[in-house]
């Protein structure tokens, strides 16, 4: 049989190694590399082709969810569609709900939280690289409470709408007959919910999602 | 001089011309402006006076009317007959000129004797106006006229009519007439109208230029050289008005209003002087003689257009006068509180107590309150009370009581009382009782207010204060939180792995089990180190010391050896976040450990400075050194190298170690700066 091609991306070196000791020792597993930070992870997704990737969140340059978006998502001009994607296990120690719930919307697997008893670990790579998902009703409840603060609301999404049609502030507050101080602090709140920064973000974000339809 | 600052001359000079031009040309704004011509007239008669060149009466059979020449003025004098005729002008401020502008002589003639009338009646009766006449009486005052020195004004009395009447310099010796004061004189000329500045003043003489004047009876030798004013009951207030000047010999109780005198005589007479305004005024308890007009008014007699002079010798008539203890209740109101002026009070000495509610020197006066009655003190004679007075003191005076009244007159049925006035004598009647207390509800208010406002400042301040000391409090626990989580529970998980995985190992291979373990082992013991480093940290407040070299120190001091270790350290704590400085100062001690762990270096070499938003530096030490290519890492148990790479993995950082077996250690480490705002939390 051949063994699991793991990628370990945590930042913290001590964890990289127990974490490589640990899975190392299971039979039909192997760890293929290690990253210490979100692109690197991203990086070598493409070129080790690991089977599952076991991500921490809190990583420099580019967080744990953006880059299990990257990972499970296929970029337009990628190859094939058929080539299988690598499926991301959440292993982290901190998060908040929203974080949590972005990295499964993103298209994790599975969370598991690292203080979690030491032997699970394995286990949950198995299960989420037989296609299962991988969610505690702990992690479940967090990730639920966490999607609620990332939903939109029915005026938010018509918003945002509006503005992936390339509507500016003002036309939109015209069209939705509201100031455009609330247009402004609409898209705060939206760019909170979706953790993001930024309006293009947002839309390409809401466009992914589904939360909004051109 | 530059061209420029010429330019600018010039520039000055001519618009200084040009509005001077523009002020020139303008119509003088006080001069009457005519306004419309109404009509045309044509007048013959005879010229009996001329004035000032601008104008000039003609007697007519018919009555005498009065004209204004236009432009030049035309060679005419008294005697002249002439037919005059021009327009008749409307003026903005109402007048109706005859502006003459032809004058057509026609011969001369003798005048006409003038009419005699009495003063009194010449004043009183309209149809006398512009018509020459002849009247009597007593020269009160000679002076040079103030509006135009080519004149001399007269005042001529008689009873109570005083009559003014100007008469032109050149024509007449002015020293004579300033010699005649008192004598008899017949004055000859035509009433006129004051116009334009006096144009509200009774009418006065213009005297023909020669023979206008005669001398009926000559002034005394001396002009204090009159009868002595005698106190007779009897008399009627007509018949002290219509005496002649009359003397008076006493000493001054208080001068005020520039000419105004209260002398006290023999046998505790007291009069009022009203002083020519030419003459020197005398100082209280000046002994003098005062020859002038009797007048009365409700509270006694007068002397007007009075003149004075200091008699020999200190005399004093009697005792000074004892002042008397008044209240001004007691001066303003009778028994029941009712307001009245207390008339016994006139010309006395009292001594007031009361309040100074305001001091007012440019009027030389200040006002005495008492139980909410008020009265101005007239200071007039004694200016050196006035700085000693402060509002709010509390002051006892003696002041000279004067109530004043309008004069007596025929005309006037009840003379009125004009009020009571308090004259301070000089500064020694002055008493200070107490001095104002410091606060006036002015100052309370000002105190109240800045109190106020300290006290908001101090509150503003704490809350800021409070803000930033909580944001550093909440900075300093996020990053506690942070380092425990990134460091100690990441490493613990880390830990329970391996030592899992060691675990699992024992049986099937017990010597990797026991590589695993002893990593184990070391990855406890670099979290221990970690552990009392941030313990360290926490008890020495290093990443809150404003002087980043004494950071470092202390941050090293934790390794208690030989070695020499040298600090030169030139970038300012502000220059860096919370989180960047606990990161360099951790990476420094990392480094320093490592020298002195793993190299026994004996010196070590701290040296860093930040540049152009870069923060460089590096630790270098003279200890065994390595080979980079085969250093022990993070799976042999060694993390320290991993740790610092770590930590500049979130602070776009620069990381490389330099290091040769047997010949010490470079490491360099070079990181982005942020300037860390006050009250900001670190990253």
């Amino acid at each position: 049989m051949k063994p699991i091609r793991i990628l370990l991306a945590d930042d913290h070196s001590i964890m990289r190694v127990g974490l490589a000791s640990l899975l190392s020792r299971e039979k039909d597993m192997t760890v293929v590399g290690e990253a210490e930070t979100g692109e690197e992870a991203v990086a070598k997704v493409r070129d080790l082709k690991p089977d599952v990737v076991v991500m921490d969140l809190m990583m420099p340059t580019l967080s744990g969810a953006e880059a299990t978006r990257q990972i499970t998502t296929p970029a337009a001009k990628e190859a094939s569609e058929n080539e299988p994607r690598p499926r991301v296990l959440v292993f982290t120690s901190y998060g908040t709900s929203a974080d949590l719930a972005n990295a499964v919307l993103n298209g994790a697997s599975g969370v598991l939280l690292k203080n979690a008893p030491t032997r699970d670990l394995p286990e949950a790579i198995r299960k989420v690289y037989a296609g299962e998902k991988v969610l505690s009703h702990e992690i479940q409840a967090l990730v639920n409470e966490g999607s609620s603060t990332l939903q939109l609301t029915d005026r938010q999404r018509m918003q945002l709408e509006l503005a992936a049609r390339g509507f500016t502030n003002q036309e939109i507050a015209d069209q939705l007959n509201v100031s455009l101080i609330t247009i402004k602090k609409q898209f705060s709140e939206i760019f909170a919910r979706l953790n993001v920064s930024n309006r293009s973000e947002a839309i390409g974000l809401a466009l992914q999602r589904n939360i909004i339809k051109m | 001089m530059t061209i420029a600052s010429k330019i600018r001359m010039l520039a000055i000079l001519a618009t200084v011309l040009f509005a001077s031009a523009l002020y020139a040309l303008s119509p003088d704004p006080l001069r009457p402006q005519p306004v419309e011509t109404i009509g045309v007239f044509c007048h013959t008669g005879t010229v009996t006076t001329v004035c000032q060149n601008l104008n000039f009466v003609l007697e007519k059979p018919n009555g005498s009317l009065h004209f204004h020449f236009v432009q030049q003025p035309f060679e005419i004098g008294p005697g002249d007959v002439i037919e005059a005729s021009g327009d008749l002008i409307r003026h903005d401020n109402g007048e109706i000129h005859n502006a003459v502008h032809h004058i057509l002589r026609l011969g001369h003639t003798e005048l006409p004797a003038p009419e005699m009338v009495p003063l009194t009646e010449l004043t009183q009766r309209r149809d006398f106006l512009y018509r020459r006449l002849t009247t009597e009486g007593t020269l009160v005052l000679a002076r040079q006229d103030e509006i135009d020195a080519t004149y001399i004004q007269l005042l001529v009395k008689d009873g109570t009519t005083v009559l003014n009447a100007a008469v032109q310099i050149s024509t007449n010796q002015p020293n004579n007439l300033f010699s005649l004061l008192g004598a008899r004189i017949r004055l000859t000329g035509v009433l006129m109208k004051n116009s334009g500045a006096r144009k509200n003043i009774a009418n006065f003489l213009s005297l023909d230029p020669p023979g206008g004047f005669e001398v009926m009876r000559p002034p005394p030798a001396d002009t204090f050289d009159v009868p002595e004013l005698i106190f007779d009951s009897s008399w009627t207030p007509d018949e002290i008005v219509r005496m002649e000047p009359r003397r008076f010999n006493g000493v001054v109780m208080a001068t005020w209003g520039g000419n105004q005198l209260m002398l006290a005589g023999e046998g505790n007479h007291r009069i009022r002087a009203t002083l020519a305004r030419d003459n020197e005024r005398p100082t209280a308890g000046e002994h003098v003689a005062v020859v002038g007009f009797p007048d009365t008014d409700l509270y006694g007699l007068n002397l007007v257009y009075a003149r004075c002079k200091p008699l020999p010798g200190k005399k004093t008539i009697g005792a000074e006068p004892k002042p008397i203890d008044f209240t001004l209740r007691q001066l303003l109101t009778d028994d029941q509180g009712r307001p009245r002026i207390n008339g016994y009070s006139h010309g006395r000495l009292l001594r007031i107590k009361g309040t100074v509610l305001d001091v007012q020197p440019s009027l030389a006066l200040f006002s005495l309150n008492e139980d909410k009655l008020t009265l101005p003190v007239d200071c007039s004679s004694s200016p050196d009370a006035l700085p000693r007075l402060e509002e709010n003191a509390k002051v006892e005076v003696v002041v000279l009581a004067i109530t004043e009244t309008d004069s007596w007159r025929e005309s006037i049925v009840l003379p009125q009382t004009r009020g009571l006035k308090l004259i301070l004598r000089s500064g020694t009647d002055l008493k200070i009782l107490t001095r104002p207390p410091w606060w006036t509800p002015a100052r309370l208010t000002a105190v109240v207010i800045s109190l106020l406002v300290i006290i908001v400042l101090i509150i503003a301040a704490n809350r800021i204060i409070n803000r930033i000391m909580m944001r550093r409090k909440v900075s300093e626990r996020t990053r506690l939180a942070v380092e425990l989580h990134d460091s100690l529970s990441q490493t613990l998980a880390g830990v329970a792995c391996q030592i899992a995985a060691g675990e699992n190992a024992v049986a099937e291979d017990p010597e990797a089990a026991m590589t695993l373990l002893k990593t184990a082992e070391r990855m406890l013991e670099s979290s221990r180190t970690e552990l009392k480093n941030c313990l360290f940290d926490l008890r020495n407040d290093t990443v809150d010391d404003p002087d980043f070299a004494r950071a470092i120190a202390k941050t090293i001091s934790l390794f208690k050896s030989e070695t020499d270790i040298s600090i030169r350290f030139h970038a300012a704590r502000s220059q860096m976040t919370d989180t960047t400085a606990h990161a360099v100062l951790c990476i420094i001690r990392e480094l320093v450990a490592n020298a002195i762990r793993h190299g026994s270096a004996t010196r070590i070499r701290i040296a860093g400075a930040a540049d152009g938003g870069q923060l460089r530096f590096s630790v270098r030490d003279d200890g065994s050194g390595f080979d980079p290519k085969q250093h022990p890492g993070p799976r042999e148990g060694h993390f320290g190298l991993a740790g610092i790479r770590e930590r500049l993995a979130s602070m776009v950082g620069k990381f490389s170690i330099e290091s040769i077996p047997g010949k010490g250690t470079k490491a360099t480490i070079s990181l982005k700066l942020r300037p860390q705002r006050t009250g900001e939390t670190g990253e």
